[in-house]
């Protein structure tokens, strides 16, 4: 049982340690690639909102 | 030393007083105790021969006590009202004062006589009577009759033979022991303390410890090392027969009092209410680094809530240790040892003995129920002692207390195991659901465990917050056209580098009151092009008495690739005339103090639900609501009928 503790407390700690060392997170931020000349052409780069939400979706707390 | 030599006014044959301040010698033809005295030789009558015994000592033997030296010049043997007999070694100090050796079930004791001025009435004193006056801490062992048996040697008082007196044993801390005597008036009282031999210099002189038990016993003893039933005349081996008072025939069960090697039956035990015990009588394990014989066996019983509940215990013998016990409960093996009683302190509940303490778990009346084989006091079915259980696993204290006698002892829990490679055999597992009395919990590891991984996790979270620096990154405040379309509401930050791998910790905050203002936000790598995005509603809203939200929000991301970043924002609004600005501030590698608390709550699971299974474990130890799985008192496994 100590063992088998052990062994599952150490891999909490490594879990641990994995997550400072690399700066991961859970999150449920997401990357895309969006290619120079689209983002450098002048209207040709909207946000992920924009094409998956769209503006205004948003209507606050109260 | 001086000699004296003289002719026995009994039989005429020559005895000697080789030491000055000897009253009595016993003649060696004739067992006359002779008696000196200022008209000369007197004979105070016959004394019985001596019961042979394996004991460690003789006559002539030299020993030390501190820095004195002395010579075993006596002995007798007293015989204890409860059965049994124990010897009295005289000691003859070069200084010329005596000592009193005892010995009783291979435990010994110095004393000397002492002066004390006003001795307890007999009558007054009773077992467990702390009696300060005669030393601190001194307690009232035992207080009984003894009868004076044989002797040999010279005796330093005037000896008679065959006379009972009363007495009184003092146990004190520290192996303390005290006697007094009310054989005289007033009584004599005895001082000293508990010693081994190797202590007074004997042991060089006894026979050696390695030797074996078989050669130990093979000396006349009884009569007859092996006795014959009066019953059934079945052959009975005796393995400690110079101690032997009781012996329980294993054919058919008569039991029988020992009287000078003659057996003589008191009743026959129904010997099918019991089983067999599961460690034969004669078995023999190495104990202490000592071979012991299984010389007994008897199964005892308590009466609680209306049910009878039995153990088993194995009587254990060895010359040199003296008797010890094995006791089974329930499959749980401990080994008990006898322990000074002053050593023990009780505080109600608590029992304090060798720096440890012990918790009261039980309390009750024990009675015998079964005897098998030999032993060395009266026993017989139907004795009974009040008893008292103190737990520290693995260790149990126990306290007997009869009408004349408080004793305590101290057992060691064995795992079955152990028990099993000890005698040879094999024997039935634990009842499944019972906790040992000095049972240690078998999952203890779990909360040392918890200790080593919660330094480590420590260790590791305050080695993660030195290397995080929390840089700052990027500092700004974007502004937002007022009135505007918010669909059109978008700003970008000014270049900012990231150094990649770590976390990234967005600050914002804008002035909303009672309003909200949402933030779709895109972190672009200028050189690969890689977007990661993310929004951040901000909103607050508040009334006379109450409020909620917040002017300000954090979201951490995930660490992405270093390389130079823009940060482009996006805003929408409740309305265009909200704030129109929003801080923000960017952190590369942030401490986490949220995945540390999520880390101690993972490493504390399994000890939580550790802690509450022996919660469960240590009610069961105490008798407390229901077993711990299953029947604690399983009648079954011993098949025992009521």
């Amino acid at each position: 049982m100590m063992k088998f503790y052990l062994l599952f407390g150490l891999a909490g700690i490594g879990a641990y340690g994995y997550v400072s060392r690399t700066g991961w997170e859970y999150t449920s931020q997401k990357t895309r690639f969006v290619p120079k000349t689209v983002m450098g052409s002048p209207g040709g780069y909207r946000s992920f909102h924009y094409w998956h939400v769209g503006y205004g979706g948003y209507r606050g707390g109260k | 030393m001086s000699g004296l030599s003289a002719n026995c006014p009994s039989c005429g044959g020559q005895v000697q007083f080789r030491v000055g301040s000897s009253f009595v010698t016993v003649c060696e033809f004739c067992s006359a105790a002779v008696a000196r005295t200022d008209r000369g030789l007197e004979d105070h009558g016959k004394v019985i021969d001596l019961l042979e015994s394996a004991s460690p000592l003789d006559l002539f033997l030299e020993g030390r006590y501190g820095e004195s030296r002395f010579q075993i010049v006596g002995r007798t043997q007293i015989k204890h009202g409860a059965g049994g007999v124990w010897d009295e070694w005289y000691c003859a100090f070069d200084s010329g004062h005596w000592g009193w050796l005892s010995e009783a079930q291979g435990r010994f004791y110095m004393s000397f006589a002492s002066p004390l001025p006003q001795p307890p009435a007999f009558q007054q004193l009773g077992p467990g009577m702390p009696l300060p006056q005669v030393g601190a801490g001194m307690v009232v062992a035992e207080v009984g009759t003894a009868q004076t048996l044989g002797a040999k040697g010279e005796i330093p008082y005037l000896l008679e033979p065959g006379k009972s007196y009363s007495y009184a044993d003092l146990s004190g801390q520290d192996g303390a022991f005290g006697t007094l005597d009310y054989g005289d008036s007033p009584p004599t009282f005895y001082l000293g303390k508990e010693v081994t031999l190797a202590e007074i210099g004997i042991s060089a002189n006894a026979p050696a410890r390695d030797e074996s038990m078989e050669q130990a016993i093979a000396g006349p003893g009884l009569k007859a090392r092996t006795l014959e039933c009066p019953n059934c005349r079945g052959s009975l081996d005796l393995v400690a027969p110079q101690q032997c008072e009781r012996v329980a025939c294993p054919y058919c069960g008569a039991l029988s009092d020992v009287n000078q090697g003659h057996l003589s039956v008191l009743q026959i035990l129904d010997k099918n209410r019991f089983p067999d015990p599961p460690i034969p009588l004669g078995s023999k394990g190495m104990v202490d680094g000592e071979e012991m014989q299984v010389c007994g066996y008897m199964v005892r019983s308590t009466y609680d809530d209306g049910d009878t509940y039995y153990w088993d215990e194995y009587l254990l013998y060895n010359p040199r240790l003296g008797f010890r016990w094995l006791v089974d409960s329930n499959g749980h093996w401990s080994m008990v040892e006898p322990v000074n009683l002053a050593d023990v302190q009780v505080l109600t509940s608590l029992a304090k003995h060798g720096g440890r303490n012990y918790e009261l778990v039980e309390s009750g009346s024990g009675q015998v129920e079964y005897v098998l084989g030999q032993f060395y006091w009266n026993v017989e079915p139907g004795e009974r002692v009040e008893m008292r259980e103190f737990t520290s696993p693995p260790h149990t204290l126990s306290e007997e207390r009869s009408a004349t006698e408080v004793t305590w002892s101290k057992s060691t829990y064995w795992p079955k195991e152990d028990v099993e490679a000890c005698f040879g055999v094999k024997l039935r597992d634990p009842i499944h659901g019972t906790v040992g009395l000095g049972q240690p919990y078998p999952y203890n590891g779990v909360f040392k465990a918890f200790a080593v991984l919660l330094v480590l996790a420590i260790g590791v979270f305050v080695y993660g917050k030195s290397r995080a620096s929390g840089t700052e990154v990027f500092r700004g405040t974007m502004q937002f056209p007022t009135g505007s379309d918010p669909g059109t509401q978008v700003v970008f930050s000014e270049p900012f580098e990231l150094k990649g791998g770590r976390n990234i910790e967005v600050d914002a905050y804008s002035a909303v009151d009672n309003s909200w203002v949402y933030l779709q936000m895109d972190l672009i790598n200028e050189k690969t092009g890689a977007v990661t995005f993310f929004d951040m509603p901000i909103e607050q809203y508040s009334g006379y008495d109450w409020k909620e939200g917040s002017s300000r929000k954090k979201r951490v991301l995930k660490a992405v690739g270093s390389g130079e970043y823009t940060l482009r924002v996006a805003m929408e609004r409740k309305n265009t005339g909200a704030p129109a600005s929003v801080q923000i501030t960017i952190r590369e590698g942030v401490v986490r103090l949220r995945y540390f608390l999520i880390l101690l709550g993972f490493l504390a699971i399994i000890p939580f639900f550790t802690f509450l299974h022996k919660l469960g474990f240590e009610k069961t130890r105490r008798g407390e609501g229901d077993s711990f799985g299953g029947d604690s008192w399983d009648h079954d496994y011993y098949d025992y009928d009521d």
